[in-house]
């Protein structure tokens, strides 16, 4: 009897215990198989390929590329003594090893994954053919967007068009040449399915354009020297009429004007949600008037005195929209593009609301302008600089009369002050080839050959052998 | 749920409705008393040999059972030497009790059962309760720390936190904790328990002993059992002591006048440099009538002003009642802790119900239910570090009584006042606990038993922050609130049968075969929101706060366990011992065709003191050569590492509104299964003149191989940083020695006990990754070829006191005379992230522990030295500057060792130059300037009691009445310059902000009726 009631216990314990008790599923995400079935799953897709394009701090533009492009630069320095890597910048004495030159790397690559991921889920998916087509150009330009933003800080990079497991991941790099024919095919494989700016419906504002596809082609052959081609492509921007100049330069920066019609793509910023949508800029720029005040872009004195040096003799405007006088002290200046008086404080720090700017028409309009001076044709390139000297509360003189070099020259300068603090100023200069001269004349260390480029992480070589570092590191 | 009722349930239901029968038996009564007095002896446990079945003798010392005439009686008693008595079928015996000279009698809780310490053939130590109630531990860590060889136990300063337990060194990158259970039940937190109502500690070490825990017993296993009714009679026994607490020590910091004259000489260090280079020159912080109001002045002393001494208190009740076929217990605790901290307190409510009852001698039911109630407020200590961050020229308060700020550098928010902080934050953690189990023995015949048991934990955890709304000088905050609720839900059963038997009074068989499962849910839920400006005085919940930047999180998470397991221990005449064990265990943390490991082990031993040849060697009372080998298993990482998942919330912002977006973030690997650990131990036990004296010595290898390690993968992948794999292998070797001498001279009774610990830690294999941790991201490694988080970092070769030293050797690009000099390791002429090193083991080389204890009459002392040898610590504070090593970066206080600095050539050859906010010759790095000595003894433990003559007492009905004064941390030799040696190795990267350790006085009474 008892051995009876004994079995009949270890064989219920045993039997009646289901294979699968043991199974249990994370409860807050699908696997990635199940995912991705439905229009409305490709599209959060979609925006994932996008969340990569941050301001926040320590994303690709809250002191990511956004610092490389204004401490290398000669535009500013850290000011207060910053727990990041802003002297290592200033100094040049970067090495590998900085956080922002990491975060650049992987906020990148993971963009990249999300695009490609996206691409191979909805291929297959059946849904609406021009939405589809859509989805697809969206996830396929910002691959390619990743690519040139890794191209401009590092040269060379691996190029990745598919998902990659843990053993296919240590690549080597691709050449340049290699890295921009991707970009190449990237842009100009979304350009036909993406929408003109005013063919998107107002909920998706924000979405990349076929102009910003455009105009961002266009960027690729300015920095590839491809002046002709860079001609053709921003031409098409231009006579698709769907960008203008701001009356007032201020309106850039204004929250009210956020994607206007000055706006060919930038960050997407929201404060107060919660999941890091913010703007870092407003604290960073910030002397006071937030919980934690920074002041991390400090500008040097000699940019402030340039807006004065131009060839007329006269204040620039934008010298004093661009740079104020610190109101704690009158001998410290502070950028404040980004926490302008009326911007809203955020709440929490480096969460402010303004979007933050990847291309203005006016950074377009002085591409193009640079295209067409180097490619020979001095008046379309004194129109297009034009355009941007004298917008209405700009109003500088217009430029006219000049030979190549003297274009160049305006050029040089009007991007500077033009788009002072928006990240573009040590691309520019390498692009140029004049940064060695002109940072060492800032008393800055640059050692051409080396600081064109920026080191490869350190970290990723050592996990990743293939990958060789950047000459000089 | 259904299946939990379909698996376990039913089946225990069933169970217990079999019938009931009877063995051939007799009825034998018998009479015990304590042989020098002739007393009798109440609540003296005799057991039928090879059965769970026995009495316990009465106010008379009378006791009466059923047993087989050629059973063979087992009586012991706390205290007593144990007796094994053949019944030979007599039916009446008179049996006489003496002091225990012999401890290996003694019974000690395994896995699964008890057994006599004489025939454990593996690694086991115990702590009982003689040992305990000398302590009279204010935690259960601290019951056993220093006491027991190859156990390091690292305690928290904070009242209420978790020590750090770690056996036999570190196996796993993963986690290190032992598996705990107490009364069968795991407990997340020791921190629920009154100490008071510990019967006693076991500690599994090896392999042999905690392979039938399987799955969790990698890391060992610490079985604790608490007080349970006995005896025959009632009995109810009152502690309670009161003791003060203060911090072990406080550092030398700088006062007013030298900071102030310190700050000022940082910036003429950075003049020098900016005049060098054609830059304008900064001005002093302070001005010179500044510095002339200062001078001579102390200033704040911060550390006053945060530290305290702190009042504690401890009352703990128990009442044991027997009944013949019923007994019960009833414990009650009260703690309540003053932190050292200001603002810092803890709370302790505990209670204990335990019944079990006898039902036709064959059925047992019973249960242990323990409530606990415990509130945590921390305060500001997050704070902590700002007691040396501090300026001494900042007040606590201004004259106007508003806090004081920093006037030099208003708006730097990592610096706030630490006592307006506390003031303005409150933080309460409190956990509600029930845990404990109901369980049925049922027993077939003598030595065959099924046991089933369910054992529960329940526990809710809330955690209350509210942030007022302040501000202090420029910076200024608003009101916030952050709250979480924690529950955790855990059952488990275990379901086994116990066949115990002695053929022929020579073989003794002892088998157990059984099942276990395993369900743990938690369900994690937070939110956070901001306060509309000027309300947080009067609001202070959820429903006040305002739309913007909320912040929810809510992640319920599941893990299972299902495990068959089987032991067969089996000796010939107590002499030749071999035992078996499997465990067979699946885990949902695995993938289907991964998740099952089997962990088998042996054990042999050979008691030679049983031998014939031996026994003319009279003084020599113990001789065991023990071996043992065996696999344990490890499975503490996510649970749901192995599942791919699309996770929400990577979302964008379309026309100001939030899109959501969906994206995989974490890189899954189906392929992970068991980390495995494999155990060798050598052991041997000596005991000499009737074990008066006892040596116990083991030789262990410990290799953990498969570790599931988070290895980092190439950014070009774009997940995640890093997937799960079972990589590598590390190896704890080391050596153990326990010896006790327990002499009496002169009517003392002296007991003096020693441990050892040597243990090496080395890893053997990374599969070719290494990875660095800690301060600025580098300062303890992983890596093929040394220990565990082994201290790396730069090594330094004094101080540069001219330029001409500094241009002529590879140097950091801006240093200058007073920096550190770095040393170029690999030789290539600069210095780099190439150049850091190994710079000192984390890992103590040793750990012992050494306790004296002296009883005379009613007198009793007792004294715990423990200490650890060997260590490095990297005592650097990250970015606040280090021991006397600054740049004012948020106008810190220093050390005040940078009185020492460099100012000159030839003014310092130990501490660098001062530089205001910036650190051009990278001296902040991590380097040999930082690291410090671990190795620390100290007094851990001393006490001094009385206790009245029990002929006092006796009218009374008192049998116990005792009172005493000790206290703990009463000493310490180190060298260590910060708060206390004794941190956790893993417990913080910022070492040296630690909440400081206690030094305690204690009061306290014991009182048995």
């Amino acid at each position: 009897m008892k051995k009876i009631f004994l079995l009949l216990f270890i064989s219920l314990s045993v039997s009646n215990c289901k294979k699968n008790w043991l199974d249990t599923y994370p409860p807050d995400g699908p696997t990635p198989a199940n995912y991705y079935q439905t229009e409305g799953e490709a599209l959060t897709g979609v925006n994932a390929c996008y969340d990569l394009l941050s301001a926040q701090l320590d994303q690709l533009y809250g002191l990511g590329i956004d610092a490389i492009g204004m401490y290398c630069g000669d535009e500013c320095v850290g000011g207060r003594t910053a727990p990041r890597d802003f002297s290592a910048f200033e100094q040049n004495t970067m090495n590998g090893s900085e956080v922002t030159v990491q975060n650049i790397w992987r906020n990148c690559y993971t963009g990249i994954y999300r695009c490609n991921l996206l691409l191979e889920k909805i291929s297959d998916l059946n849904m609406d053919a021009t939405l589809k087509a859509r989805y697809k150009a969206e996830a396929v330009f910002l691959r390619g967007y990743y690519h040139f933003e890794l191209l401009k800080c590092f040269g060379g990079v691996p190029v990745v068009t598919k998902t990659l497991s843990p053993d296919e991941a240590r690549v080597a790099r691709n050449s340049r040449a290699e890295t921009v024919a991707q970009i190449e095919a990237d842009f100009n494989a979304a350009i036909p399915d993406l929408p003109l700016k005013s063919k998107y419906g107002a909920a998706d504002a924000g979405r990349v354009t076929k102009g910003a596809a455009q105009a961002y082609l266009m960027k690729l052959y300015v920095f590839e020297k491809r002046w002709a081609e860079a001609i053709t492509v921003g031409q098409a921007v231009v006579d698709s009429k769907e960008y203008k100049l701001f009356d007032d330069y201020n309106d850039n920066f204004s929250t009210a004007k956020e994607n206007g019609s000055e706006s060919i793509f930038e960050v997407q910023c929201k404060t107060g949600t919660g999941t890091g949508e913010g703007n870092a800029h407003y604290d960073l720029e910030s002397f006071e008037n937030t919980p934690n005040p920074r002041g991390y872009t400090q500008p040097l004195a000699s940019l402030r005195t340039s807006y004065q040096n131009n060839a007329a003799g006269q204040k620039d405007p934008r010298r004093d929209f661009t740079i104020k006088v610190n109101i704690i002290s009158s001998t410290l200046l502070a950028s404040y593009k980004y926490n302008r008086p009326q911007t809203p404080q955020p709440a929490i720090q480096y969460d402010g609301e303004l979007n933050y700017k990847l291309m203005r028409y006016a950074d377009f309009l002085l591409l193009l302008a640079e295209a067409y001076n180097e490619s020979g044709d001095a008046a379309s390139a004194l129109t297009n600089i034009n355009l941007v000297r004298q917008r209405p509360n700009v109003n500088m003189p217009a430029l006219s009369g000049l030979a190549q070099q003297a274009i160049r020259q305006a050029i040089y300068n009007e991007r500077k002050w033009e788009l002072a603090f928006e990240g573009h100023r040590y691309f520019d200069l390498v692009r140029w080839g004049i940064a060695g001269t002109v940072l060492r004349a800032q008393g800055r260390t640059f050692i051409d050959g080396k600081h064109e480029l920026m080191p490869i992480p350190v970290s990723e070589i050592t996990l990743n052998p293939k990958l060789v570092q950047n000459p000089g590191y | 749920m259904k299946q939990f009722f379909q698996c376990f349930l039913i089946p225990f239901l069933l169970f217990c409705a079999g019938s009931v029968s009877f063995a051939q038996n007799i009825t034998v009564t018998g009479t015990v008393v304590y042989r020098p007095t002739s007393e009798p002896l109440i609540g003296v446990t005799i057991l039928v040999k090879g059965t769970p079945s026995g009495a316990v003798t009465d106010v008379s010392g009378i006791f009466k059972l059923s047993a087989a005439p050629d059973a063979v009686l087992v009586v012991s008693y706390t205290g007593m030497e144990t007796q094994e008595i053949p019944l030979e079928g007599k039916t009446s015996l008179n049996i006489e009790l003496q002091d225990a000279a012999n401890a290996l009698n003694q019974v000690v809780v395994v896995g699964y059962g008890t057994a006599q310490k004489r025939d454990i053939a593996g690694a086991v130590s115990s702590v009982g309760t003689e040992r305990l109630a000398k302590r009279n531990p204010r935690s259960i860590e601290e019951a056993f720390q220093g006491e027991v060889s190859g156990v390091q136990i690292t305690n928290a300063g904070r009242p209420g936190d978790q020590a750090t337990v770690r056996i036999r060194g570190y196996g796993s990158l993963n986690n290190n904790s032992p598996l705990i259970l107490v009364d069968n039940v795991e407990i997340g937190r020791f921190a629920t328990v009154d100490p008071n109502d510990i019967e006693s500690v076991t500690v599994l070490k090896d392999a042999a002993s905690a392979a039938i825990y399987g799955n969790r017993a990698a890391n060992g296993v610490i079985l604790i059992t608490t007080k349970k009714g006995k005896g025959e009679r009632q009995t109810l026994s009152y502690n309670n002591w009161f003791g003060w607490q203060k911090s072990t020590s406080k550092i030398p910091m700088l006062n007013a006048s030298d900071y102030v004259m310190l700050i000022n000489e940082a910036v003429d260090n950075v003049n020098v440099d900016r005049a060098a280079s054609g830059q304008t020159e900064l001005a002093h912080i302070y001005s010179d009538e500044e510095v002339a109001k200062w001078k001579g002045v102390q200033g704040t002393n911060w550390q006053d002003e945060l530290l305290r001494t702190g009042f504690m208190q401890n009352h703990y009740m128990n009442l044991s009642t027997a009944r013949e076929s019923s007994k019960y217990g009833f414990s009650l605790g009260f703690t309540q802790q003053d932190g050292i901290y200001i603002g810092t307190d803890y709370t302790r409510f505990y209670g204990k119900f335990s019944a079990e009852h006898t039902f036709r001698k064959k059925l047992k039911l019973g249960h242990n239910i323990n409530l606990a109630y415990t509130k945590q407020n921390t305060g500001g200590d997050y704070y902590v570090s700002r007691v040396f961050m501090m300026a001494p020229t900042v007040p606590v308060r201004f004259k106007d009584g508003s806090y004081g700020f920093d006037d030099k550098d208003p708006g730097n928010g990592d610096k706030k006042n630490p006592v307006a902080m506390v003031d303005y934050i409150d933080w309460t953690n409190t956990q509600n606990q029930a845990y404990g189990n109901i369980y049925a023995e049922y027993e077939f015949f003598p030595g065959l038993t099924f046991t089933s048991r369910f054992n529960f934990d329940r526990r809710i955890e809330e955690k209350n922050y509210l942030e007022h709304e302040y501000r202090l000088g420029n910076v200024s905050q608003t009101g916030f609130t952050d709250v979480a609720d924690f529950k955790d839900r855990t059952w488990n059963t275990d379901n086994f049968l116990t066949f115990k038997h002695l053929f022929n009074n020579k073989h003794s068989l002892n088998a157990t075969l059984g099942t276990y499962a395993f369900h743990h849910y938690n369900n994690y839920l937070s939110a956070k929101g901001f306060f509309a400006p000027g309300v947080t005085d009067y609001v202070t919940t959820l429903n006040a706060v305002g739309p913007n930047n909320r912040e929810i999180y809510g992640q319920p998470t599941e893990y299972k366990i299902l495990s068959v397991f089987g032991r067969a221990e089996y000796n010939y005449d107590s002499r030749y011992y071999v035992s078996a064990t499997l465990r067979r265990d699946g885990t949902s943390r695995f993938a289907p065709d991964r998740r099952w490991g089997n962990f088998p082990s042996v054990g042999l031993a050979w008691r030679l003191s049983g031998e014939p040849f031996m026994q003319r060697l009279k003084k020599i009372s113990d001789v065991k050569l023990r071996a043992s080998w065996g696999e344990l298993g490890n499975s503490a990482i996510g649970d749901y590492d192995w599942q791919s998942r699309v996770s929400f919330n990577q979302n964008y912002v379309f026309d100001n509104t939030l899109a959501p977006g969906a994206a995989p973030t974490a890189l899954a690997n189906q392929k992970i299964s068991w980390e495995t650990t494999t155990q060798t131990n050598l052991g041997l036990d000596l005991g000499f003149f009737a074990d008066m004296l006892t040596f116990k010595i083991d030789w262990y290898r410990k290799d953990t191989r498969d570790i599931l390690l988070f290895v980092p993968q190439p950014g070009t992948i774009g997940a995640a940083g890093s997937q799960r794999q079972n990589i590598g292998k590390v190896r704890n070797q080391g050596w153990e020695f326990e010896a006790k001498f327990n002499p009496t001279i002169r009517k003392v009774n002296l007991s003096i006990g020693g441990n050892l610990a040597l243990v090496s830690n080395k890893v053997l294999d990374m599969g070719g990754v290494w990875y660095t941790v800690g301060r600025e991201g580098y300062s303890h490694i992983y890596r093929e070829g040394y220990a565990l988080r082994s201290l790396w970092g730069y090594k330094t070769d004094g101080i540069y006191q001219n330029k001409a030293q500094v241009e002529a050797g590879p140097h950091w690009p801006g240093a200058g005379p007073g920096d550190l000099i770095f040393k170029d390791i690999n030789g290539d002429g600069k210095i780099t992230a190439d150049d850091r090193t190994f710079l000192g083991n984390s890992i103590p080389d040793f750990t012992y522990g050494l306790n004296l204890s002296a009883e005379w009459k009613g007198l009793d002392f007792s004294m715990l030295f423990q200490g650890v040898y060997g260590n490095k610590i990297m005592y650097a504070n990250a970015n606040f500057g280090g021991p006397g090593l600054g740049n004012f970066l948020y106008h810190e206080n220093l050390q005040a060792s940078a009185l020492n600095r460099w100012h000159g050539e030839g003014t310092s050859t130990t501490q660098p130059r001062l530089y205001w906010r910036s650190d051009p010759g990278n001296n902040n790095a991590n380097s040999d300037f930082f690291v410090q000595d671990g190795s620390y003894l100290r007094l851990k433990n001393l006490q001094i009691g009385y206790s009245l003559p029990k002929k006092w007492l006796k009218n009374a009905g008192i049998s116990t009445f005792r009172i005493y004064a000790g206290g703990t941390n009463l000493w310490t030799l180190t060298k260590y310059p910060g708060f206390d040696p004794e941190i956790a190795m893993e417990s913080s990267d910022v070492y040296g902000w630690d909440y400081p350790m206690a030094k305690t006085w204690i009061i306290g009474l014991n009182l048995d009726f």
